[in-house]
């Protein structure tokens, strides 16, 4: 009943390393298009988080991926193989739930060993693999409890191991932390990291929350309107945004007004900075434009002739973020040491100064 | 919180004593046989050995049994799929279960034998007939009692998580589905058993020659309301032991369903209620 394996050979016996490509996805409901050729490549072994808003897209792409949707057009190719049009039970993925999906019926090893239960393995086998899967995700000795003797935490660790337990070709997890409390979700993304870094397996992860996704994927894939934004590693996507919606999107921006002096270089709030390559470095000399700066590049010191007054402060733990507004009514956030952002109270005046790092500058909406 | 209790309490009373008043009447009744000195078991045997009495239950039995297995046949996977690829009609459908209580039982069966005219007169002469028309007949109590059940569990979480570990409908509706919605079929079941054994009008006016139990108790009042009485009381008494005994075989959720509280403090963790509800919904 209990695990006999060590964690090495259940490395062996999980990860397929297999790789995820969709290519050209397309799906409407109605007249709304959810996936608009959406294609994307998941190498072997990879853990890629798809973030956008709500009705991006996201869910259906992962939808589609466990044949959960069909897709108009388009293709779902696993290891190479296209599965598009194999039914779900038939496509040998493993997948997790936003809602609680424990079987309320079955106890959490039963759960577990549904599966195997399904491909015929032999009763004593999959109490076996079940119980070493429970002890992977931290629920030794919990097999015998239901769906409602479990936290939430519980019942989505379970699922954790139910769709793990068959050895899939791959992990989706359709944003399996958004229904629990900010520490254990803390918790349960580090271990869901952990476990898929310990058993090497592809997986699509599914969320709305930048946090989870920015901290637990290799790669970030932004979607919007039924398309990706960028699919880079986590620190390119918040650093070095493809377009304007992915830097808006993804942390926090401020809009500072500029005028692009020449090409690649903006003047905003008397300051002449560089704008990066792709970043809106094209815009013609003499273009109005709106320039989007991260707080951690804007820097606030109390000065009784300053332009800014405070609006307000947030207490971030570590930091601070401190909101001040500048003539003519603009906000522009930063993001300071707790210690530095101490004489900013509301009502105080600053100065305002940017770092040389833009974030993207787009053309001022008429 | 008193007042409530006593309210509770008061109708409770109230409601027993509408039950329990003439069940009192009917044995007593059966007991004294209009010999008025003492009570005996006399309406009981001579009722029991009253000839048709075997094969008009065997009928009822045939009828209902019949009628509850195409109930859960036909309502339990319409239901469910309505639930999740057509929930548009699920308003539609609501309604269309609610017709039968609207319509007249004559027009019923003016209506049943015309649809059926065509049909060989062996089916039209069977049980069998009879036990369709009360799978209509049963529709507004066992739709929804089906229906609710379905309500009551993530019906779509659950058949995607089967899904996508590999089971096909039939192993997901026998492990997952038919045990969640356990509450549900066997509260249908029990509402069209429980009609079909005690209907007489549809009976009486399609299986003439055939007669189910009520069909042939209300022939046995023309030769004895003794006798009558008594076989009233048996029958009551024997579908009652029917539903508990489906009620006991069909229960088993229930040995799963407590200790949540008893075993938080065990978890270390933080109890979510949220499926608690939940769970007491599916064994209610």
């Amino acid at each position: 009943m209990t695990a006999t394996l060590p964690t090495s050979q259940r490395v062996e016996r999980v990860g397929k390393n297999l790789s995820l490509e969709l290519v050209d996805a397309r799906r409407s409901f109605d007249k709304v298009k959810a996936l608009d050729g959406l294609s994307i490549a998941l190498a072997p072994g990879e853990f890629v988080a798809l973030l956008g808003p709500s009705g991006c897209g996201k869910t259906t792409a992962l939808r589609a991926v466990a044949g959960l949707e069909q897709l108009d057009s388009g293709a779902v190719l696993v290891g190479g193989s296209d599965i598009t049009r194999l039914p779900p039970h038939r496509r040998h993925l493993g997948m997790v739930f936003q809602a609680y999906s424990l079987f309320p019926n079955m106890n959490a090893l039963d759960n577990v060993a549904f599966g195997l239960e399904v491909r015929k393995v032999p009763a004593a086998e999959r109490r076996t693999r079940a119980a070493e899967l429970l002890e992977l995700v931290g629920l030794t000795g919990m097999g015998q409890r239901f769906a409602h003797e479990l936290s939430g935490g519980q019942q989505q660790r379970v699922a954790l191991a139910r769709a793990l337990c068959a050895e899939p070709d791959l992990l989706l997890l359709d944003e399996p932390l958004s229904a629990l409390d900010a520490k254990v979700r803390h918790q349960l993304r580090d271990e869901i990291r952990r476990i898929q870094l310990e058993l090497g397996i592809t997986t699509l992860f599914v969320t709305h929350d930048q946090e989870e996704a920015l901290s637990m994927a290799d790669r970030v894939g932004v979607m919007r309107n039924g398309r990706l934004e960028q699919l880079a590693p986590p620190a390119d996507v918040y650093s070095r945004p493809a377009t304007d919606f992915v830097a808006q999107f993804v942390g926090s921006v401020s809009r500072l007004p500029g005028r692009v002096v020449a090409p690649g270089r903006v003047d905003v709030m008397g300051s002449v900075l560089s704008v990066p390559p792709n970043a809106g470095a094209g815009l013609p000399a003499g273009a109005d434009v709106d320039v989007l700066v991260r707080p951690e590049s804007v820097q606030l010191r109390p000065s009784p002739s300053g332009g800014a007054v405070i609006a307000r402060s947030s207490f971030l733990g570590a930091t601070v973020r401190v909101v001040a507004t500048l003539p003519g009514g603009i906000e522009v956030s930063s993001t300071l040491p707790a210690g530095e952002a101490m004489s900013l109270f509301p009502g105080a005046r600053a100065d305002v100064e940017l770092a040389e790092d833009i974030l993207f500058v787009v053309p001022r909406p008429d | 919180m008193i007042r409530n209790r006593t309210f509770r309490y008061v109708t409770l009373i109230i409601l027993g004593l509408y039950v329990v008043i003439p069940m009192y009447a009917s044995v007593q009744f059966s007991l004294e046989s209009g010999y008025h000195s003492s009570l005996t078991f006399n309406a009981y045997t001579s009722g029991i050995d009253q000839p048709g009495l075997g094969s008009s239950v065997v009928t009822s039995l045939e009828v209902s049994f019949g009628a509850v297995a195409a109930t859960l046949l036909l309502l339990v996977p319409t239901i469910i799929f309505v639930h999740l690829r057509l929930p548009g009609l699920r308003t539609w459908l609501e309604a269309v279960s609610l017709l039968p209580l609207g319509i007249p039982a004559i027009v019923t069966v003016v209506g049943t034998l015309g649809v059926y005219n065509s049909a060989p007169n062996w089916f039209i002469n069977s049980p069998m007939i009879l036990a369709l028309l009360y799978v209509v007949l049963a529709l507004p109590y066992s739709y929804r009692a089906i229906d609710s059940g379905v309500r009551s569990i993530d019906l779509h979480t659950l058949v995607e998580a089967g899904r996508s570990m590999g089971a096909r409908w039939w192993v997901l509706f026998r492990r997952v589905l038919f045990p969640n919605l356990r509450s549900g079929v066997l509260a249908a079941a029990f509402l069209t058993l429980a009609l079909s054994l005690g209907e007489y009008t549809f009976a009486s006016l399609i299986l003439p020659s055939t007669p189910t139990f009520p069909v042939w108790l209300a022939g046995v009042v023309t030769t004895s309301t003794y006798y009558a009485v008594a076989l009233s009381v048996v029958a009551l008494i024997v579908t009652w032991g029917l539903l508990v005994a489906i009620s006991v075989v069909g229960s088993g959720r229930q040995r799963f369903a407590g200790g949540a509280a008893q075993r938080e403090a065990e978890a270390g963790e933080k109890i979510d209620l949220t499926l608690a509800p939940q769970a007491l919904d599916t064994v209610a």
